[in-house]
């Protein structure tokens, strides 16, 4: 049995020519492909190589990477704090967050896709994280942040960022996702790669106070304060409702901390809210302020964009919880296997209601499913990573993965969403997505009718 | 009275001070109360029952002066610009104000949606939303 081996995603490691180059020359065979279509490809590109190779004996017997010692393993290297920020291996240069060609006009009032293909197990590194902003994104500095909680209070208050961290904290895993992630595949097929059909969507461990706590110190009245709306304070002035069931269950966080660190300014540093579960829209970033009132307050982001358009021509609205989803991200679209062989399917499945329970995956486009391992930490509205391990024989297959969560909710494949939702909708795309693996080895976005 | 009382009623003076002012925050020293000026100048959100709305100034040319100098630059004059962002306006008839439901919404041919097909049902927030290509100038809109 040969080995597994892989080209990721083009986005991720080639050039537009250097694709169109694998492209031709892997349709000559797959020797050709190794040997020249990647020398082509290599050349055009303009990182560093990191790409799949076969693994051969060589004619004289032995692995040159084997048989001569490099100079890492001859020489002296770097000194401790060489780099007072580490960085990612010069390697890894092609791993990015990228914009969706076309799809916005402004980058200010953009989205940039976190390359889901190439992460592994649940937490996002920061600097990759999903973006989108509204009006652009800032660097504030915290020591002029202020916080405020004011409306059916019963003394409005101001806090700074100092007071705000000399409070008791939590810390949780928890995914966000946009609420248009996926939307541009409603009704038909649209982008080629998982980074751009599912790259919204983003996991860290937040750290901050829970809301409740800064509430309370205001005199909240949580008996009619039904609501509270919250506030961004850069130009866009963000704003969305938060039901108070979910502030008093103490989910909802004023956070600070993003994976141990200070948020990231395109994160909304210094402060953001965290709402588990809940659709990205909603954890307010660069949050200025709270208002506890007795109704929702509509804001544009609720009543214009965000909600959802059924086919009888109504909309839903305040469809703010992300239902139970999933994706495979290897094999995915973009992708190239290389021979037939071992390949491990991995996959994230995430849940805004609870805990993943269970993901089945499909290699014959939802005929037949196995239970894929669910891989620890499974936790309550985080991501949650799974694998099953797979044997490509050669043939057409398509790879779809189908999660259900402890609610007992099954994400329903296209033909059961559209039959609710027409196809005409923009938000909380839930479907399951097919992955077609073609005879020669190229993964392709599909969809099964 | 006695010493001994004097400073028993001191002591339980001091204490229902220290009580009264524990009571008013769990965690003592953490925010301060905000000032009506300060709720003022952040407060500026309007629910779709009116609250929030303040007093309202100024006409229809007023307001289409404010609009051609801060808004068509990315809206269009008539926000039917399609430059930068989807249009605000178009594709509803008089027809769909008299029956409070946008007909073209449910025609799956009819590409188009923007801002006024959908909030026919309601109103929403007034904010400040300085333009985009006039971030420099000190004018900020007063509604959008």
């Amino acid at each position: 049995m040969h080995p597994g081996r892989l080209i990721k995603a083009p986005e991720s490691f080639l050039t537009p020519t250097g694709v169109h180059a694998v492209i031709q020359e892997g349709k000559q065979g797959r020797r050709g492909f190794l040997r020249g279509a990647f020398a082509a490809a290599a050349a055009s590109v303009a990182g560093p190589q990191v790409m799949a190779q076969g693994n051969p004996v060589p004619t004289e017997g032995g692995d040159p990477h084997i048989m001569q010692l490099p100079a890492h393993a001859t020489g002296l290297g770097q000194g401790v704090a060489t780099l007072g920020y580490g960085q990612p291996s010069q390697f890894e240069i092609n791993l990015q967050r990228r914009q969706s060609p076309g799809l916005t006009q402004t980058t200010q009032a953009s989205v940039s896709f976190a390359p889901l293909q190439s992460l592994f197990g649940i937490v996002t590194p920061s600097g990759l994280h999903f973006e989108r902003h509204h009006q652009g994104w800032w660097d504030i500095d915290p020591s002029k942040h202020r916080f405020m909680v004011n409306g059916m209070v019963k003394t409005p208050k101001v806090f700074t960022m100092d007071e705000i961290m000399r409070l008791p904290s939590v810390s949780r895993f928890h995914f966000i996702e946009c609420g248009a992630n996926t939307a541009v595949e409603w009704a038909n097929v649209a982008v080629p790669t998982v980074q751009y059909t599912h790259g919204m969507l983003s996991c860290s461990e937040f750290t901050g106070v829970p809301l409740i706590t800064l509430l309370e110190l205001a005199g909240a009245d949580l008996k009619q304060g039904k609501f509270v709306l919250a506030e961004g304070g850069e130009g866009s002035s963000m704003t969305r409702t938060i039901p108070m069931s979910l502030i008093t269950s103490g989910e909802v966080i004023v956070a600070y901390g993003q994976n141990g660190e200070m948020l990231r300014p395109e994160n909304g540093y210094p402060l953001r809210l965290v709402v588990p579960g809940v659709q990205g829209v909603s954890w307010i970033k660069y949050l200025r302020r709270v208002e506890v009132g007795d109704q929702p307050y509509a804001t544009k982001d609720e009543a214009v964009h965000y909600m959802d358009l059924q086919p009888n021509g109504q909309h839903r609205q305040y469809t703010n919880i992300q239902e139970c989803k999933s994706v495979v991200t290897t094999p995915s679209g973009g992708q190239v296997l290389l021979d037939q062989g071992f390949y491990n399917i991995t996959g994230l499945a995430w849940s805004g209601k609870g805990k993943v329970k269970r993901v089945d995956v499909s290699v014959d486009g939802g005929r037949n499913w196995r239970a894929a391992r669910l891989e620890t930490p499974v936790l309550s509205k985080a991501l949650t990573r799974f694998n099953l391990d797979w044997v490509w024989d050669g043939k057409p297959a398509i790879i779809q993965s189908r999660a259900q969560d402890e609610t007992g909710f099954v994400q329903p494949t296209y033909q059961q969403l559209r039959a609710v939702r027409g196809t005409r909708s923009i938000y909380h795309n839930n479907a399951i997505q097919s992955w077609l693996v073609q005879e020669n080895g190229e993964v392709k976005n599909v969809q099964v009718s | 009275m006695s010493r001994f009382l004097k400073v028993l009623l001191t002591c339980a003076v001091l204490s229902m001070a220290f009580t009264a002012s524990a009571q008013s925050s769990k965690y003592p020293g953490v925010g301060r109360n905000a000032t009506p000026k300060e709720v003022a100048q952040w407060d500026i959100d309007v629910r779709p029952d009116f609250k929030g709305l303040p007093v309202g100034s100024g006409s229809v040319a007023k307001g289409q002066e404010l609009w051609e100098a801060q808004c068509a630059h990315c809206h269009g004059v008539f926000g039917e610009s399609n430059e930068v962002f989807s249009p605000i306006i178009g594709g509803t008839s008089a027809e769909d104000i008299r029956v409070g439901r946008v007909a073209n919404l449910s025609r799956p041919d009819y590409p188009g949606r923007n801002t006024l097909m959908k909030p026919l049902h309601g109103f929403h927030l007034v904010g400040l939303h300085p333009p985009r290509h006039a971030l420099d100038s000190p004018q900020v809109l007063e509604c959008r």
